[in-house]
């Protein structure tokens, strides 16, 4: 029993960082419509940068953190830029965009590989970091107390950037109907880059975490790309709550799992959860906000 | 009595001062479709000026051209003496034009108060604007006390007429030079009918927002506006006052 309970609250802790590399991802989709994979770089590219700072080059946690979120945003825009922007202009279909995004994550993922091998580099944990207590039937470590804080730091500041800030009321204008907006006075074009530009930093945050607790690979973000995916389908994909039920659900799914099936059988139980949900309630325990046009 | 040319400041009849628009000549289409044809209006300062024809006739078109969402193959069209010809819709925007939109004209999962929000916020800051954002939204809210009410509920759960008022809202949340309402009464009950145009009416008299009418319920229209013109696939066929309209044999006109 209490095997199972830690198991649920490592499933909670990694189920709020899926839940933030999913929600990310999802304020992109609903603002843009852009099915954007290449997301999976952003986390990539940000855990390379902030180990490269932190660890390879020695300049200090700050530093690291700085680096990781100007890459992770830059790589964001530059995409949008770079890639979505001229797609829109020829007016591109979904499958293009989707390809195209699917391509981008491989491609970076290769440059990955050739700027850093295909070694795992790892941080080496601090006492700060290795710092565990236990409280009632839990073992709490640091990183649990991170992931929660980050969590609760990224969702807050997303939901009163929607709510209260011009900006995040734009992001949603769009997302809901671009061509009102636009008579409005809304410049879409400005209106993705910020939005990319968003979702992007709030994926570095779980590309920190993971870099700090697992060693960082060039297929790290493909993996959580999967992750994501499925919490969005299973929350529903646009709502801040789908995407946080969503992640903390499998998160729990995919963890307490281990208790009764072989280890290589939890990621199974991801997919059969995903096929429940696609076949029994399509829309997501949450009613996503995206637009079907 | 055709407009054909460039309208004169005597045109029609009312007394204009100062001209918010002036189209000239304008010719617009899609492709090598060309839809509207010679088309020349004026919109004075505090005039409320409506375009009138049948389905087709190019209303529309006429509003998406002079908003920029359209590039109009030939002709002028000037903002406050500024020539915006061929701009982008954000610069017109921008420089003042507010459009209502046909049909989906709310942000429907965005909630009322966002909506009137988001609109005050989008032409926050412009130095023209005469008025600050909360007078004009307290002017808003006393014509349409619905949208105080129901300030928390999503735009989309509203009913029809109700959408009408708070995107007219929004329009007026950006302050604008001009107006444009594309057709606010489609859809709509005939006792909302009425409401609409009224409302629009009273916006234009209390907070002398310059109003572009495009309609096609002509009666109702000739009730609340200073000057008409009428359109008959793509070309203008008749300009001046209601009163003088009223004199006309409309079965020409359509």
């Amino acid at each position: 029993m209490e095997l199972l309970l830690q198991l649920a609250k490592n499933g909670v802790i990694i189920g709020l960082l899926y839940g933030l590399f999913a929600y990310g991802m999802s304020l992109i989709i609903a603002t843009s419509g852009v099915l954007h994979f290449a997301h999976g770089l952003t986390l990539a590219g940000s855990a390379y940068s902030f180990w490269f700072f932190l660890q390879d080059q020695d300049l200090g946690v700050f530093v690291a953190i700085l680096g990781a979120l100007a890459v992770g945003g830059l790589l964001g825009i530059l995409v949008e830029l770079g890639i979505y922007r001229p797609l829109r202009r020829i007016q591109a279909t979904d499958m293009v965009f989707l390809v195209a995004s699917l391509s981008v994550l491989t491609l970076g993922q290769a440059a990955l590989i050739f700027i850093f091998g295909t070694d795992p580099k790892a941080v080496t944990p601090t006492a700060f970091l290795r710092w565990s207590t236990d409280v009632g039937p839990f073992n709490v470590r640091m990183w649990d107390l991170l992931i929660i804080g980050a969590s609760a730091l990224a969702f807050t500041a997303l939901y009163l950037l929607q709510r209260h800030t011009s900006v995040g009321l734009s992001f949603r204008a769009v997302g809901d109907n671009p061509h009102r907006a636009q008579t409005l006075g809304i410049k879409l074009q400005r209106t993705y880059v910020w939005v990319f530009l968003a979702g992007s930093l709030v994926a570095v945050l779980p590309g920190m975490l993971l870099a700090v607790q697992n060693p960082v690979t060039p297929s790290m973000g493909f993996d959580l790309l999967i992750k994501a995916v499925i919490a969005l389908v299973v929350g529903g994909i646009g709502s801040m709550p789908g995407a946080l039920l969503g992640g903390v659900l499998i998160g729990v799914v995919e963890s307490v799992a281990v208790y009764w099936l072989p280890t290589e059988w939890s990621e199974f139980t991801l997919y059969a959860l995903l096929f429940i949900f696609v076949i029994a309630r399509p829309q997501g325990l949450t009613k996503g906000a995206l637009r079907t046009a | 009595m055709l407009s054909a040319g460039a309208p004169s400041a005597t045109d029609g009849g009312a007394a204009t001062t100062a001209e918010v628009l002036r189209v000239e000549g304008l010719q617009a289409g899609y492709g090598k479709h060309v839809v509207l044809d010679d088309v020349s209006l004026t919109v004075g300062e505090g005039e409320l000026v409506a375009l009138l024809g049948h389905n087709g006739a190019g209303k529309t078109t006429a509003l998406r051209a002079i908003t920029g969402q359209l590039r109009p193959s030939r002709g002028r069209i000037q903002l406050d003496g500024r020539d915006v010809t061929g701009s982008s819709a954000a610069l017109t925007a921008k420089l003042g034009m507010s459009m209502v939109p046909q049909g989906q004209n709310v942000f429907a999962s965005m909630t009322i108060d966002e909506n009137l929000r988001l609109a005050a916020a989008v032409a926050g800051g412009r130095p023209s604007n005469p008025r600050s954002a909360q007078d004009v939204r307290s002017f808003v809210l006393d014509m349409f006390p619905i949208l105080k009410d129901r300030g928390k509920d999503k735009a989309g759960s509203l009913s029809g007429g109700q959408r009408q008022m708070v995107a007219i809202s929004m329009a007026l949340m950006t302050q604008p030079r001009l107006m444009l309402l594309d057709e606010p009464s489609t859809g709509l009950a005939p006792v909302l009918i009425d409401e609409v145009l009224a409302a629009v009416r009273t916006v234009n008299q209390q907070l002398g927002t310059s109003v572009l009418l495009v309609e096609q319920d002509t009666k109702r229209v000739l009730r609340v506006s200073d000057r008409v013109y009428v359109i008959k696939l793509g070309v203008p066929v008749f300009s001046g006052t209601p009163h003088e309209m009223h004199q006309q044999d409309w079965s020409q006109l359509f």
